[in-house]
């Protein structure tokens, strides 16, 4: 049935970038309640009468690119109108010398590659969804790829933001050049927002020259601590590489990596620089990590590193499709951990999930404290998911107690309600909860599925 | 050698012609110690119990020490207190709270944009008594502070273990890192690595209304809005930071520094321009034009040629091999936009006589007039060569010496603008080629500030670059954690009223 709102969005899109008939959401996999219409304005004036109107009428909203990422965070909520920017999706501003580039929110993370490939230039944009998703989604999830080692995370690299706000203003935070510091920086608040807070519709990043040379070592080693001993090892010394991932996925049958050395797991060392530099990483590395503990190496250049890079990129993705049970089954737990506790973590982490008969499989930043623990139940209906919940919240305290930080990145829509998702929060959330009072006061943007339930 | 007595206030008056939200307001009768209580010896008593009598300044002698910072603004505070734990500084700002005081933190006082100068009166807190490393933690590349320690102090902790922390303010001597947190410092050595923000993980801070939060942690990434990333920067009128969780970076394996002389300004800046878009990434990447190399000469005899148009100063790292090739790219792109010499610092001795007379630049340039006026314009990178040409225009026009010292390779300009306050009419000229220099930064896609902040020097000039709907967004912020505007009011967002649609906290008033 037509309302009269959605005829006020048809007057204000166009009938022919409005869809109701459900298919777009069946399509990408919609979790949770789905929404009414799907709408794609074309700009940022067609955005701002979509929020007004969601304001007059009290509707709700989310902002998404391709829904890559929807499965991610708290329960959907009910909403009204999911605003597609997938037809925003220009390279406003490419000022390639100046090393930066602004983008409409829309554009595919495949099409901002090659539109700085095409100057030799690149991002760490090492990311899962890489085939389908928009980089205002990316950064809105504040979804980071390994490279962040070398290159920073999106927080460091976004220089200027625009966006359409609860009350239907376009402002904008930051600018254009890569140092500024006037007024307070907006960007970092919309980076990792998840929607809650504006609708973004432009966004002004650094970029970075693509090195003459890279390549990936990969050191294979019996046990997960063994490698991290190395890693740590690798970080003291001299070598600083880009990227340095813990692998320990020999439970998971159905996502191995290719052109992996022996070991039970593998530390994934990425290289990049002058050609020089690369080689004396080759010669070098293996030793500063400690030929002792190692298994074998593996130095992988051109396309037998691209195979690698692109399974590891894809690894969260297809081990949620690609589980014996399906989709829905599978939980990933991220977690932030001092450098020097990822040992035990993943040590403690084993000890709680075999007994429990959960199987894992781990990529960890070794470099950065990230952890990505995928979890699944061992075979249909021996763990019900009240069960993995039970397990997965001690995970995170877990990584509390060890001074980090832990969520659950991703789990079963139905599972949402009942888990802790956010772990145990900080004398910070009241003053989110706060921002986000006074900038959506009716709670019209994307509501209920961030941090403590914002 | 402190500058300040020779500096001098610039006059708050109509500055450009942005029209609509007009920038011509002095807000100077309408801050300075509006509705504050005066200061009587009940308060005296009530402060002394908090921070001890030997951590309270009152007496007139005393507050002068604090009523600049290393712009060109003044105001005395009404008193001083200089806390030892974060228990105090909440219990201080509880009092500020309830006798309708304005505060203002402090750290060294070199601040270049008015930060630290408390415009409304009111209860300064200064931070010289929370000096502590608390922690220094090597194996997760950590470093927990207060925030009165000294930026290089920091630095100096971690050398022996390998390890530095990156941004180096040319005050780096002397500025603390609370101070650096709440302007989000840079320096020369931010080109490859990032300023304050990209190093600061984690914060303590004491809110407006006396609660104490603590955002990010010692972790790359805690759940939730990035506090952390709003507060950096936001120049104490959020909250005041008393403890900081910092990144420490490995020092690398080789260093180079170059010195690359020119006899044309032009070739310095295409030079510039063609390491950046040869995608050369140098760890720093500094020019100096004659002035400021003769003002530098004279004050520190770093062995720069005084009779060049402009050096750059050069710093390469990294792995030896990559060291190696970079001092070989610079040297053939320097060369061949025509520089007289490039030479590389054969010692570290050398290479630290250079930089000491890059650091002390500004000093230097004290000797060249009675006062000078730094500017902190950012233009896109590649840009310098017709900025440049543009500042000399403006430089000829308005008949005033300006000399040039900045970070030229990410574009973050500092013209100094050398002056007689004496001569009321200089200073007028003065205010207008200033303001016409950013009103050019910001025309072609730059910022009126890149690391001195907008504080009390600056704010007026805000609609330049940012608009009623922008300013609205900021203002929200600002009403969500310092909602009677007593925490450093005054700074960062325009004072001028008739703006109806921004809607602010308090800026020239804040009970």
């Amino acid at each position: 049935m037509q309302t009269d709102w959605q005829a006020a969005l048809e007057q204000i899109v166009g009938a022919e970038n409005l869809r109701r008939d459900g298919d777009w959401f069946r399509d990408r996999n919609w979790a949770g309640p789905v929404p009414e219409v799907v709408a794609f304005p074309s700009n940022r004036e067609q955005i701002q009468e979509v929020v007004l109107l969601a304001g007059r009428d009290q509707l709700r909203l989310a902002a998404v690119g391709q829904a890559s990422r929807q499965r991610m965070g708290g329960a959907q909520q009910p909403l009204n109108i999911a605003v597609s920017l997938a037809r925003m999706d220009r390279v406003t501003d490419f000022p390639a010398s100046d090393l930066t580039i602004s983008v409409e929110a829309g554009v595919p993370l495949r099409k901002l590659k090659e539109a700085l490939a095409s100057h030799g230039q690149m991002l760490p944009l090492e990311i899962p969804f890489a085939q389908t998703a928009t980089i205002g989604g990316t950064i809105a999830a504040n979804a980071n790829g390994p490279r962040r080692l070398g290159y920073g995370a999106w927080r460091d690299i976004v220089l200027g933001v625009e966006f359409v706000t609860a009350d239907g203003m376009c402002a904008k935070g930051g600018g254009r050049v890569v140092k500024n510091v006037a007024g307070y920086d907006i960007p970092k608040l919309m980076v990792g927002s998840f929607g809650t807070l504006g609708v973004i519709v432009e966004i002004t990043l650094r970029t970075f020259p693509i090195p003459p040379a890279r390549a990936t070592l990969v050191l294979g080693f019996p046990t997960p601590s063994r490698a991290l001993q190395a890693a740590q090892r690798i970080l003291q010394s001299q070598f600083q590489p880009q990227a340095m991932q813990l692998v320990e996925t020999s439970q998971a049958e159905f996502a191995q990596l290719p052109m992996m050395p022996s070991g039970a797991c593998h530390l994934v060392v990425e290289v990049a620089g002058q050609a020089v530099v690369v080689e004396r990483f080759r010669s070098e590395l293996p030793a500063v990590a400690g030929r002792d503990g190692l298994d074998g190496v593996a130095f992988l250049e051109g396309e037998q590193e691209d195979r690698l890079r692109d399974a590891m990129v894809e690894f969260t993705p297809n081990f949620l499709r690609s589980l014996p049970e399906g989709w829905p089954q599978g939980w990933v737990v991220k977690t932030s951990l001092p450098l020097n506790r990822m040992e035990i973590y993943c040590e403690r982490a084993r000890e709680q999930l075999d007994p429990a008969g959960l199987r894992r499989a781990t990529i960890a930043q070794a470099g950065t404290g990230i952890i990505h623990l995928h979890i699944w139940g061992a075979g249909r209906g021996k763990t019900s998911a009240a069960e993995v919940a039970d397990t997965v919240e001690k995970l995170v305290q877990l990584a509390e107690q060890l001074g980090g930080r832990g969520i659950v990145e991703w789990c079963p829509e139905e599972a949402k309600e009942e888990a802790n998702l956010w772990g145990t929060t900080g004398s910070d959330l009241p003053w989110m909860r706060a921002i986000k009072r006074e900038w959506d006061p009716a709670g019209i943007l994307n509501p209920g599925r961030f941090y403590g339930g914002i | 050698m402190d500058l300040s007595h020779r500096r001098t206030k610039l006059l708050r008056k109509p500055i450009g012609g942005t029209g609509g939200c007009g920038l011509t307001q002095s807000m100077d009768s309408t801050l300075k110690g509006a509705g504050n209580r005066a200061f009587d010896p009940s308060m005296q008593r009530e402060l002394a119990e908090i921070v001890g009598s030997g951590g309270l300044l009152y007496q007139p002698e005393d507050l002068m020490l604090y009523e600049y910072d290393g712009s060109v603004e003044r105001a005395v505070p009404q008193v001083v207190a200089l806390p030892t734990d974060t228990e105090q500084v909440v219990r201080l700002v509880r009092w500020a709270g309830e006798n309708g005081m304005p505060v203002v933190a402090r750290g060294a006082g070199t601040g270049l944009s008015g930060g630290a100068v408390a415009v409304a009166g009111g209860l300064m807190i200064g931070f010289s008594r929370m000096k502590k490393i608390l922690e220094i933690d090597i194996e997760n590349q950590r470093a927990v502070v207060q925030p009165g320690v000294v930026n290089l102090d920091l630095s100096a902790a971690v050398a022996a273990r390998g390890y530095y922390y990156v941004p180096d303010p040319s005050s780096q001597k002397a500025c603390t890192l609370g101070g650096n947190v709440a302007e989000n410092a840079g320096g020369p050595h931010t080109l490859a690595y990032g300023v304050t923000t990209n190093h600061v993980l984690g914060l303590e801070v004491v809110l407006p209304n006396g609660e104490v939060i603590q955002t990010g942690g010692r972790v790359w990434d805690t759940p939730g809005y990035d506090l952390t990333g709003l507060i950096v920067g936001s120049e104490g009128t959020l909250g005041i930071v008393t403890r900081i969780t910092v990144r420490l970076t490995r020092l690398p394996e080789a260093v180079k520094t170059l010195l690359a002389v020119f006899d044309r300004v032009d070739d310095a800046s295409e030079s510039v321009a063609e390491i950046t878009s040869r995608a050369i990434t140098p760890a720093a990447l500094e020019m100096m034009d004659q002035i400021t190399l003769q003002a530098v000469e004279d004050a520190t005899n770093a062995g720069y040629p005084r009779d060049a148009a402009a050096v750059l100063l050069i710093e390469v790292e990294g792995l030896r091999e990559a060291v190696e090739m970079q001092t070989e790219q610079v040297q053939q792109v320097c060369e061949r936009n025509g520089a007289r010499s490039v030479r590389v610092a054969q010692s570290e001795t050398e290479r630290q006589l250079l930089w000491a007379g890059r650091k002390n630049a500004f000093g230097a340039l004290g000797r060249m007039a009675p006062s000078f006026y730094v500017q902190d314009g950012v233009i896109p990178r590649t840009k310098i060569p017709e900025t440049l040409r543009f500042i000399h225009q403006v430089s000829t026009d308005f008949g005033l010496q300006i000399a040039n010292v900045f970070h030229a390779g990410d574009g973050n300009l500092h013209p100094n603008i050398l002056f007689d306050s004496r001569d009321p009419e200089q200073l007028r000229k003065v205010v207008e080629a200033g303001a016409k220099i950013l009103e050019f930064c910001v025309s072609i896609g730059g910022s009126i500030t890149g690391e001195h902040g907008v504080g009390m020097e600056k704010n007026e000039l805000m609609p330049y670059l940012f608009t009623e709907n922008d300013l609205t967004v900021m203002g929200r912020i600002k009403t969500v954690f310092n909602p009677a505007g007593n925490f450093n009011p005054g700074k960062v967002f325009p004072t001028t009223k008739g703006c109806g649609e921004i809607r602010i906290p308090p800026q020239s008033s804040y009970a």
